[in-house]
């Protein structure tokens, strides 16, 4: 399907009444923008939520597409923009609006990074357990609904957001929810803006429940030959009420990855806990680890990590989405039991294709992501892979998400997966928030 | 859509009502739909007529029905909702979903079940328990509140304080839309790609579509758990350790707090030994596993004394645990003891501005001359003001609801909300402009289009006509007198 395209100079035109010059990019300016290869015409730098309701209305009265655009760490998410004539970045939205560290709530515009909040909440004793990488915006973390390894502990993006602020997309500013931890006064819009990759609107403040850093936290880990006998063991570990934050499978990460740094096997796949609390609950919860490994045959129990910093930030990067030829980065979605069959068909197609993928199973959340590394993935040769390692996952019950690809399989695949049963619904729902399809069109599930 | 069922259609109606779901489970005689008319508000409007379904199937099939003949439909779970959720307005036809009860599948291994909207949530928590599990969401009226009912108001509860509402607890559902159509949103699978229609179908009271099957999340239950009674001489004293606790960065299991009036209502009914002449207590608990729950229950203890608490009681599991939440969990009950009707409203302030909050609520009291008496989740900044009154006076309900509204208004300029957990329904629908603009409201209506829902699911909730939303005025709040209207 092929819209007429944008007029490029009416754009510019109308963008100039809602932004000073200097504040739109254009020409030699726009690289560095690109979507999946695309550039686009122009790139809107607004510093107030006034002007990203003015940008947009301009944006959509000219009939523009307009990938919202946050830190950029996330941009290879998603399918193939059908067009895309303007980025609108939020990075100069980063104020902190409000923030009584006492109310364990904070409201912020959704253009500050990761790193900024994680700084502010830290200076009083308070972080926001939502896995990203630093120098992503807020706001994309909302939109993409990441998430890693705290996922086991502390759930997933929903739980944390208290209400939103949302540019629509014909500039409409409206609000979603609250700013106090219990609200169910009118429909609960917010979660439909929370992982809808900005296709429903961009979310420009956000305000969001923080919880106290725990008095420490020691990493814990123990190495089994392979990725079924971990993620056995893992599931043990985690069905004994410990307190954890994080329950990983992880491996192999190279003779040079963070698994050899930190002296452990690199050749097996290693279980990783991360216990929080008081130095009591923490101890405690280490012993109970041991006698698990215990039961599994590590007569020794596991080992306890230092600069497990290293070990938890290279499993968020191994699952950052990429924009390669020689990567394939699949997500896959299972219920934890089914976890075990799933790694058993990976590590069959891994000897097959003789690949080594890099994975990190987050094993409560029943979540896997696998990073297959090689020449040619970008063509049939990963086309054939995605196809098998799919198959398995969906007859296993689950699915299975690209979050990192060539362009080129792009144009095979939705990344996102098959739609299902409800897509009726979303269809809809995107049609009523979007009707001119201004918002990242064609990038989210079924090409919405 | 009109309420009206027109005479000449009602013996159809009803005949194909009955081959839907059997002779016994249709009632329209007056009397049968009496007890359907209420919920735990001070509203009342009977149904034409009341269906009590027995599958999703059915479902679907009373739903075509009452479409076709332009007769609204109101789903009810037990009738214990706090915001006319329940009640049908505009008459019509009511799903009493009592019948879908079972609990079809309980996945201990990975803390999840299946269940139809009819369980009562006491009974989900005590079905799991055997597995070590239970279902976290906890509203006071769980001994005889559904799980579909907790679903259609968010419900909330002690414990949401460290565990979510019930929004974080639900993981999808099975729905029967307008046209009769039978969908799953949401599922098994955690993180799916695409938009949470689950999320946006819990809280929405009854209005989008009817849950005919929930999924929930279970919890594990925790090794240890310790509740303390702390007593003050002053709310003050104890709103200041509500904030210490939470500003020390401790988050109890639950933060509960009931002063002078409730305190003694609860004594005089219950005999928890609650202590008479207490100004306020507060009730929390911690849990967990055992070396915390020590460690955490002693620094509890220390901010209460440190913030002028006279005695800090300490229960483990087991009786006097027990009787401590019986206390709590039927305090609102034993306000019958005070005065014939009591209004509870339900606003959320940021715990920091509990303490000069809850001195507004008491000069709105004295301004009206109402006792007010308040039991609430303090750690979560949701207050439960109840104003005690007798509806047998003239004019002194309109005068509750009046002094409703400024305490409201209260909660909304400290920065809240006017309802935490029990809903907008009927009575605070008036004041959803306090909190949202047009164009916020219009945004919640294009959800309604979503869905094409339009006016047919529980019309009239949640919004004004005023709106934009094609609700009802709020003097049509008791219009509807039954099937004498119509034959």
């Amino acid at each position: 399907m092929t819209m007429p395209p944008t007029d490029s100079s009416a754009l510019l035109a109308s963008l100039a009444s809602s932004l000073s010059n200097r504040r739109v990019l254009t020409g030699e300016q726009v690289d560095g923008y690109e979507v999946d290869g695309l550039r686009p015409t122009a790139v809107a730098l607004p510093e107030s939520v006034d002007e990203v309701s003015a940008v947009l209305a301009a944006a959509c009265k000219q009939r523009a597409a307009v990938v919202p655009w946050g830190g950029g760490t996330a941009m290879a998410l998603g399918n193939l923009p059908r067009t895309y004539d303007l980025a609108l970045v939020t990075r100069s939205l980063g104020r902190v609006l409000e923030y009584q560290p006492a109310d364990l709530t904070l409201t912020v515009q959704a253009g500050i990074t990761m790193a900024a909040l994680a700084d502010e909440l830290k200076r009083h004793g308070q972080f926001l357990p939502l896995d990203a990488p630093e120098e992503a915006t807020l706001g994309g973390v909302l939109a993409t609904g990441t998430f890693g390894p705290w996922r086991h502990a502390y759930g997933p993006v929903r739980d944390w957001v208290l209400g939103v602020r949302v540019v629509h997309a014909d500039g409409r500013v409206t609000k979603a929810g609250g700013r106090v931890v219990k609200n169910v006064a009118g429909y609960d819009m917010t979660k439909l803006y929370l992982g809808s990759l900005g296709t429903l609107g961009i979310v420009v403040e956000a305000s969001l429940k923080v919880t106290p850093l725990p008095a420490m936290e020691e990493t814990w880990a123990a190495v089994r030959p392979s990725s079924v006998e971990a993620v056995r063991l893992a599931l043990d570990a985690g069905s004994r009420g410990l307190r954890l934050a994080a329950l990983t499978v992880a491996g192999p990460l190279g003779p040079d990855g963070p698994l050899a740094t930190a002296g452990l096997d690199h050749r097996g796949y290693a279980v990783l806990a991360q216990a929080v609390g008081i130095r009591a609950a923490v101890e405690r919860s280490l012993r109970d680890l041991d006698a698990v490994a215990a039961e599994h045959g590590l007569t020794g129990g596991g080992t306890r990590l230092n600069g497990s910093d290293q070990v938890w930030g290279s499993l968020r990067d191994l699952a950052r989405p990429t924009l390669s030829d020689n990567v394939l980065l699949v997500r896959a979605l299972l219920s934890p039991r089914r976890l075990s069959p799933w790694l058993e068909r990976t590590a069959a197609l891994a000897a097959k294709t003789g690949l080594a993928p890099a994975l990190a199973a987050h094993v409560g959340a029943g979540c896997v992501f696998t990073r297959w590394q090689g020449p040619g993935l970008g063509g049939e040769r990963g086309r054939g892979l995605l196809a098998a390692l799919s198959e398995s996952a969906v007859t296993l019950g689950g699915a299975a998400i690209v979050d990192g690809c060539a362009v080129e399989l792009k144009h095979h695949v939705d990344v996102w997966g098959r739609t299902r049963a409800d897509f009726a619904l979303m269809r809809r729902l995107k049609e009523q928030f979007d009707p001119h399809r201004t918002l990242n069109p064609g990038r989210f599930l079924g090409r919405l | 859509m009109t309420a009206t069922l027109p005479a000449t259609l009602d013996k159809h109606l009803l005949r194909e009502l009955m081959s839907i779901v059997g002779h016994d489970y249709v009632l329209h005689e007056p009397s049968d739909l009496m007890v359907f008319e209420y919920d735990a508000t001070i509203g009342r409007s009977m149904p034409q007529v009341v269906v009590l379904p027995a599958t999703a199937e059915q479902v679907s099939e009373v739903v075509k029905l009452a479409h076709a003949y332009g007769l609204p439909v109101t789903p009810r779970g037990a009738g214990t909702g706090l915001s006319g959720g329940a009640i049908p307005e505009m008459g019509g036809l009511v799903l009493a979903m009592g019948r879908m009860k079972r609990i079809l599948e309980v996945d201990h291994q990975e803390g999840v079940a299946l269940v139809e909207p009819g369980v009562v949530n006491l009974d989900l928590s005590r079905a799991v328990q055997p597995y070590g599990l239970y279902f976290a969401p906890d509203p006071a009226s769980q001994r005889a509140c559904t799980v579909g009912g907790n679903v259609a108001e968010n419900a909330g509860g002690p414990h949401c304080l460290a565990y979510g509402v019930t929004t974080n607890h639900v993981l999808g559902l099975e729905l029967v839309l307008a046209n009769g159509e039978i969908a799953w949103v949401g599922g098994r699978i955690r993180d799916l790609p695409g938009y949470d229609l689950t999320g946006a179908v819990i809280g929405s009271e009854g209005t989008l579509a009817i849950v005919t099957k929930i999924l929930v999340r279970l919890l594990r239950l925790p090794e240890a758990v310790r509740t303390l009674l702390a007593v003050f001489e002053e709310m003050d004293q104890a709103s200041n350790a509500v904030s210490a606790i939470i500003g020390q960065g401790v988050v109890p299991a639950a933060l509960e707090m009931m002063d002078r009036e409730v305190i003694q209502a609860v004594e005089a009914t219950l005999h928890v030994g609650f202590p008479m002449d207490a100004g306020a207590v507060l009730l929390i608990e911690v849990e967990g596993l055992r070396e915390a729950v020590a460690e955490e229950g002693d620094a509890v203890e220390k901010i209460c004394r440190d913030q002028g608490a006279r005695e800090v009681r300490v229960a483990e599991e087991g009786p006097e645990r027990d009787r401590l939440w019986a206390g709590r969990k039927g305090a609102i009950g034993a306000l019958g003891q005070l005065a014939p009707n009591y209004y509870v409203l339900d606003g959320t302030v940021p715990r920091t501005r509990l303490p000069e909050v809850l001195r507004q609520v008491g000069r709105v009291g004295e301004k009206y001359g109402f006792r007010i008496a308040n039991v609430f989740h303090a750690g979560d900044g949701n207050l439960h003001p109840n104003i005690l009154f007798d509806a047998r006076q003239p004019g002194e309900t309109q005068r509750v609801v009046e002094a409703g509204g400024e305490i409201m208004r209260i909660c909304v300029d400290a920065g809240g909300t006017i309802t935490g957990e029990h809903g907008i329904g009927v009575e605070k629908r008036k004041y959803m402009s306090w909190l949202f603009s047009d164009d916020d409201l219009e945004a919640m209506s294009r959800l309604k289009t979503v869905f094409g829902a339009g006016e047919f699911f529980n019309p009239g909730k949640m919004f004004l006509p005023a709106q934009g939303l094609g609700g009802a005025g709020e003097e049509q709040m008791t219009r509807s007198t039954g099937p004498a209207d119509h034959v």
